[in-house]
């Protein structure tokens, strides 16, 4: 083994003279680099990360509501665990990851009722794959279903709350939301809605009908020339003078309705892509088979468009993500909101360095994951190499 | 029998463009006939059989199929379709459907008959062209020759009163065009209305009633098989077989 290690470095590296320099000079500066990453991580401050961890999470969200996250994101994992019952190869590194992460992380020092949570979190997970398997069965198909399509609106109702300023579950007003759970919400939000407008921008400049074609185009090519911070301010701004102050939304609703609009414009080009790389002679099968316009959309064109289209669905996904944080620039504090918020507290002078990074890995991780999902659905509708069921 | 007409064709005119494809069709067709429409390429044999379920809109003269005229109705148009099935040169199977999901998705969908009986009736289907063992299959999965088979399938669950097929077997490669051909010789003797574009003239010799020979988007000669191909008339028809029975 460890000649061949060596006959490798041999060949590669230094097969020649130049290249034995490449390699030499390369070699220092990696060494300088990597030392000095390593230096710098050994020498500043972490304590700035779990103090705040509580605001890069939730913003400034009440203390004595954040149960309502935690039962969220319960229902999130029992979701996950009856859907992961769907996966045909058993557990994949991801799901396994997924699983023991929450019951991992409820080994460091949290608060008792964090640490309790989190565990349940994991069991929660294998307490729905072992429903879906042996209780629930075919019908858990219905659950993930349902579920997930209601997961939306209950996060809605539950973190935002609807009994008033008393009572079980009292209002937590926009402006209370930040961090990663604002984040969140606003990158599920948005990625759905554009998605859906998007669909209907796509269809429509298809259409045959000139007023819905033109209409469709003009908004299409309206949006897609202007920048998104451009949108946001005009949301912001311009949204509450054209609307009656009654009507006028708050500033979450204008800050998600640039973003949605923005992205169902490029959304929508990219639906339209998968809709002309789709053969005609789909639509005349499915024609011909006396299909109306709608099934024929729903059963047959849609699901090879999606198909089609994911690896740039996933592009238009992440980078929808990751624009969410513009919304900090009007004022809301959402994940980079936050750490601006923090790096401008006196007592962490200095230490926005640590912030950011860690801001960095949680887009990393929700941008991953985001890709990793893509790659298992594009998997499994691969028709032609599948395995007879 | 001769006068239970299924297909009437009166001055079946059409235009792609400036392009004049269709130049005044006429013909009727009897209920239970088996035509073999011939002719070189290009000269709207298909668009014609593809006028006859809408798949192209004729912008001149009438077209009555079963009593029902085709026109802008959707109502009509659907009524039409749903008494048609239509084979493709290119199969069209749905690629993310099974091969049984492809036979009933149209009658559960379209006709709304339950799941079961669908099922029931798409497993008699592929007994019947031979491919019962290949139901849970994706159409990926299977060679020409079965896609087809499939697709002759497909159109059939919708119980259609006729049958189009448009140069089914010229997709397919030598050895596989028998085995589809079985399939429409088969379908041919069962006294259903077939109207088939093909160069197949074995096929057409064995089992069509009538052959229609196209050109010029017009029908230069019809007649049975033994007048056409024995005894034609017009010189561009003998000049046509020639050329195919030579090659």
């Amino acid at each position: 083994m460890k000649n061949k290690y060596f006959e490798w470095v041999n060949n590669n590296l230094f097969n020649t003279w130049y290249n034995t320099v490449i390699t030499i000079f390369v070699s220092f500066f990696l060494f300088k680099i990597i030392k000095s990453m390593i230096l710098w991580f050994a020498s500043v401050s972490w304590e700035v990360i779990p103090r705040n961890l509580k605001l890069i999470l939730t913003g400034s969200y009440p203390v004595d509501a954040l149960w309502r996250i935690w039962v969220i994101l319960a229902t999130a994992a029992f979701l996950a665990g009856v859907s992961y019952n769907l996966l045909k190869k058993g557990f994949s590194t991801t799901v396994l990851i997924l699983i023991i992460a929450p019951g991992a992380l409820a080994l460091l020092s949290f608060s008792i009722t964090s640490r309790i949570w989190l565990l349940s979190l994991s069991l929660l997970q294998i307490f729905g794959y072992l429903f879906a398997r042996y209780i629930a069965g075919e019908k858990s198909k219905h659950i993930i279903l349902i579920g997930w399509i209601a997961l939306l609106p209950f996060m809605y109702l539950f973190v935002g709350g609807i009994t008033g300023s008393e009572g079980f579950l009292p209002v937590v007003r926009t402006n209370f939301w930040g961090g990663l759970l604002l984040s969140m919400l606003i990158s599920i939000t948005s990625i759905i809605f554009s998605f859906i407008i998007g669909l209907m921008l796509a269809l429509g400049r298809r259409s045959e009908l000139p007023v819905i074609k033109y209409f469709s185009i003009g908004v299409i090519e309206g949006i897609r020339g202007v920048p998104l911070i451009t949108l946001l301010f005009l949301g912001y701004l311009v949204l509450p003078l054209a609307l009656p102050s009654s009507l006028s939304p708050g500033v979450l609703i204008r800050a998600m309705s640039g973003i949605v609009l923005f992205h169902s414009a490029y959304m929508a080009e990219s639906i339209r892509g998968g809709f002309q790389g789709l053969p005609k002679t789909q639509y005349e099968a499915a024609y011909a088979m006396n299909f109306n316009k709608f099934q024929s959309l729903v059963l047959i064109i849609l699901p090879q468009v999606i198909k089609n289209i994911i690896p740039i669905l996933v592009n238009s996904l992440t980078g929808m993500v990751k624009d969410t944080s513009l919304i900090s620039i009007i004022g809301l504090l959402d994940l980079v909101g936050i750490s601006t918020a923090i790096a401008a507290n006196p007592k962490f002078l200095g230490d926005s360095p640590q912030v950011l990074l860690f801001l960095s890995v949680i887009y990393f991780i929700l941008c991953f994951s985001i890709s990793q999902t893509s790659r298992k659905i594009e998997a499994g509708m691969n028709y032609d190499n599948k395995e007879a069921v | 029998m001769k006068d239970d007409v299924i297909i009437e064709c009166r001055n079946l005119q059409k235009w792609f463009g400036d392009f004049h494809v269709l130049k005044g069709i006429d013909i009727t067709i009897n209920r239970g006939e088996v035509v073999v429409i011939l002719g070189p390429s290009g000269s709207g044999k298909s668009t014609f059989i593809r006028t006859l379920n809408h798949l192209e809109e004729h912008q001149k003269g009438n077209l009555i199929i079963n009593g029902i005229e085709m026109s802008h109705s959707i109502k009509n148009i659907n009524k039409i379709r749903s008494e048609i099935g239509m084979v493709f040169q290119s199969f069209n199977l749905f690629p993310h459907y099974t091969v049984l999901q492809n036979i009933t998705l149209a009658p559960v969908w379209v006709k709304k008959i339950s799941k079961e009986e669908a099922h029931t009736r798409a497993m008699e289907l592929l007994e019947r062209v031979g491919i019962a063992d290949q139901a849970q299959k994706y159409p990926g999965q299977l060679s020409g020759g079965q896609q087809q088979r499939v697709a002759i399938a497909r159109s059939l669950a919708m119980k259609p009163e006729i049958m189009l097929f448009d140069e089914p077997t010229s997709a397919l490669d030598p050895e596989m065009i028998k085995e589809v051909l079985d399939v429409m010789i088969e379908l041919a003797h069962s006294n259903m209305t077939l109207l088939v574009v093909t160069h197949e003239i074995g096929f057409a010799k064995a089992v069509a009633d009538r052959i229609v020979f196209f050109d010029y988007g017009k029908i230069i000669e019809m007649g049975t098989p033994d007048e056409i191909f024995n005894n034609p008339k017009e010189e561009r028809t003998k000049l046509f077989l020639s050329q195919i029975l030579d090659g």
